[in-house]
């Protein structure tokens, strides 16, 4: 499938790949850069061909960012975040090259969450989020990854929207797989499951 | 003719437009006057760690919420309510201002938002203030940018910070002054770099320190100068001067002097021979054993054995009869025997080894627990070299390599930013399952006229 970026957004028609740099409408390169949960730079980047392949793969992933943008009535009330954008290995830090991180290292993988009005996860919403993706958006893969890393081990959810990687000059394969992980063991292909950590029934008798 | 007529008796709209979807059948009252539905502007959610802090209204009630709607979808109300009370200015996007019922104002965009002020901005808050800019953020300042921090000032930044101060630099810290380098640090000085220290300056080094001076280096020191090495010390140099009112230099072996070297000293003690090439000028010298010599200028003390056979040497005939002398011992003078201890290699050996002027054993952060305190990486078992949050640890285990690295595992719930139950594979229960059914996508782009997305929508 061809890929017909926006020419106002096209990297390739851009005299330099910044952090500035415009992807889609309100959203730059930066908000791919400061994901609290691996925050990086450009700087590490070497060469301008190397930021300007990234930057045609974050195209994928703004398009899909823009597609919940404030102006989608269903997620009017929730913020898309970006939690884990552009990966950046430490020294010593070996990727396995079919992992998650080795294709964030890319921009082709990038992780998201979904906020409410208080800042927290809105869970339900998120699993809402996927559906409308897997739904509307053509992707490689959507993985709805719940885990309970957190020290009280409470829940989180994530979503993480894995784009083809684009050939030259802009051929993409979609697969649409979708994915459910909890504590990142695969929990189920083909669908998303909601996952929680206690079954209404036992939340009705907690609370009573 | 009839339909013409329809369209005139003030029962239909000439226009299309109306009623609306969501009015069809049922009052036309606007449904948000009736507490039906409630319009809000287009803020979207918080942030992380940013609560907006909304409290719940009451829903408004007929007749008290004056609502104006136009045709694109522009709103204004007028929420008489009690305990709702609120005004709504909000444009057919989302956009616009609310006042709620508690007093907060929130002004909305959903596209830029630009704020002209032709003379001066005063702004202030009572309470706390949280600003999140999930792109970038330049601030120009053409003045004075003064910033007062009555608390505490964190900046953490990820990527580089770069100052390019085209004047001068002065801190002043009122307290301790700490800072941990990972890394290399290089000063380059284009000037003369003074420090000075009112209090000890205390330098540990684990590696190597050179110094390359290429003009000169003065220490002055108004105490004590120790220097000691556990392996050896060298100072070479065309001309070295080492003077002292009390002078000592002593080994147990090595050489002391040179060709041209001139000694002077009080007594010379010497273990096995002192050879002089020339001349030996002395007042006395006492021997206790023997002394040869080719040629003996003078006289001695007493008569020798080999002096009596040498009154009759050679062919010349008998002289008169002599008595022959009696071998005596010379002890003409007496020797001045002040001296201090020999160094001997025992001596020398516990003064380089056991005394307080010996040489000091280095051993800097012994383990390298020091360092593996600063730079995790051990500790962490390669991954990282600093501490993490729990979402960079979630960061670093969707990596199969670092999941399985129970090194950097075990520090993490050891620290407590893992919880243990991170090895459960299985959800304890689960809701909503939706299946992947392959087909066209929908689309996110909505065509043709829309009515808050209620109205049917075609999408490409």
């Amino acid at each position: 499938m061809k890929y017909s970026p926006d020419p106002f957004f096209n990297p390739d028609l851009q005299d330099h790949i910044l952090p500035r740099t415009k992807l889609a409408p309100g959203i730059t390169i930066s908000k791919f850069l400061g994901g609290y949960g691996d925050q990086t730079t450009l700087k590490f980047i070497k060469t301008d061909e190397e930021k300007r392949r990234i930057a045609r793969q974050l195209l994928l992933q703004a398009d899909a960012m823009h597609a919940v943008s404030r102006k989608n009535e269903q997620f009017v009330k929730h913020r898309l975040t970006v939690a884990e954008g552009l990966y950046r290995a430490e020294p010593g830090e070996t990727l396995d090259v079919d992992g998650i991180n080795y294709r964030m290292q890319n921009g082709e993988a990038i992780v998201y969450e979904l906020l409410d009005r208080k800042g927290n996860i809105a869970f339900e919403k998120t699993f809402d989020l996927a559906v409308y993706w897997k739904d509307n958006v053509n992707f490689e893969k959507l993985i709805l990854d719940y885990d309970t890393y957190n020290p009280n081990g409470s829940l989180n959810l994530q979503i993480i929207l894995i784009m083809p990687k684009i050939v030259s000059p802009w051929t993409v394969t979609y697969k649409n797989q979708v994915e459910t992980r909890f504590n990142n063991y695969v929990a189920s292909t083909g669908e998303l499951v909601e996952c929680k950590l206690q079954s209404e029934a036992d939340m009705d008798v907690y609370s009573s | 003719m009839a339909s013409e007529l329809d369209e005139r008796d003030g029962f239909k709209d000439p226009s299309k437009i109306y009623p609306k979807r969501e009015y069809v059948n049922v009052a036309s009252t606007n449904q948000a006057a009736r507490g039906i539905v409630r319009n809000e502007l287009a803020m979207g959610g918080g942030d992380q760690n940013v609560s907006l802090d909304l409290k719940p209204m009451v829903a408004s009630q007929y007749p008290f919420n004056a609502v104006k709607e136009t045709v694109s979808g522009h709103i204004t109300e007028i929420d008489d309510t009690p305990g709702a009370e609120r005004m709504l200015f909000r444009h057919r996007t989302g956009a616009g201002v609310e006042i709620r019922a508690d007093g907060t104002v929130i002004v909305a965009s959903v596209h830029n938002t630009i704020r002209i002020s032709g003379g001066d901005e005063k702004v202030i808050i009572e309470g706390d203030g949280e600003i999140s800019y999930n792109g970038n953020l330049t601030l120009n300042v053409s003045g004075d940018y003064d910033l007062r921090v009555g608390g505490n000032y964190n900046v953490q930044v990820s990527g580089d910070v770069d100052h390019d101060i085209r004047g001068s630099y002065k801190e002043l810290v009122h307290r301790n002054y700490q800072s941990t380098l990972k890394k290399n640090k290089t000063d380059y000085i284009l000037g003369t770099h003074t420090e000075t220290t009112l209090g000890s300056h205390n330098q540990f080094v684990k590696g190597s320190v050179k110094h390359y001076i290429e003009g000169s280096e003065d220490h002055f020191i108004g105490g004590t100068l120790k220097m000691t090495a556990e392996d050896e010390v060298f100072m070479t140099a065309p001309n070295t001067n080492i003077a002292a009112q009390s002078l000592t230099v002593i080994g147990d072996s090595g050489t002391i002097g040179g060709e041209n070297i001139i000694g002077y000293d009080y007594n010379h003690y010497t273990g096995h021979s002192l050879t002089a090439t020339d001349t030996i000028s002395t007042n006395t010298a006492f021997i206790t054993e023997q002394t040869t010599c080719k040629e003996f200028i003078g006289s001695l003390t007493g008569n020798a054995d080999n002096a009596t056979e040498a009154g009759r040497a050679g062919s010349a005939p008998l002289g008169p009869g002599g008595s022959a002398g009696t071998k005596v011992t010379g002890n003409g003078v007496s020797v001045d025997t002040t001296a201090t201890e020999l160094p001997t290699t025992t001596i020398m050996t516990d003064y380089i080894t056991k005394s307080d002027r010996g040489v000091r054993l280095i051993s800097l952060d012994n383990g390298d627990v020091l360092k593996n305190q600063i730079d995790k990486s051990v500790d962490y078992g390669g991954v990282s070299s600093r501490r993490l949050t729990t979402p960079e640890i979630r960061s670093k285990l969707r990596d199969p390599n670092t999941l399985s690295n129970m090194k950097f595992v075990g520090a993490q719930i050891a620290e407590g930013k893992l919880s243990p139950t991170y090895i459960n594979a299985t959800p304890p229960a689960i809701g909503r399952v939706v299946k992947n059914v392959p087909g066209a996508k929908r689309g996110i782009t909505a065509i043709g006229r829309q009515s808050k997305g209620k109205t049917k929508r075609t999408q490409a």
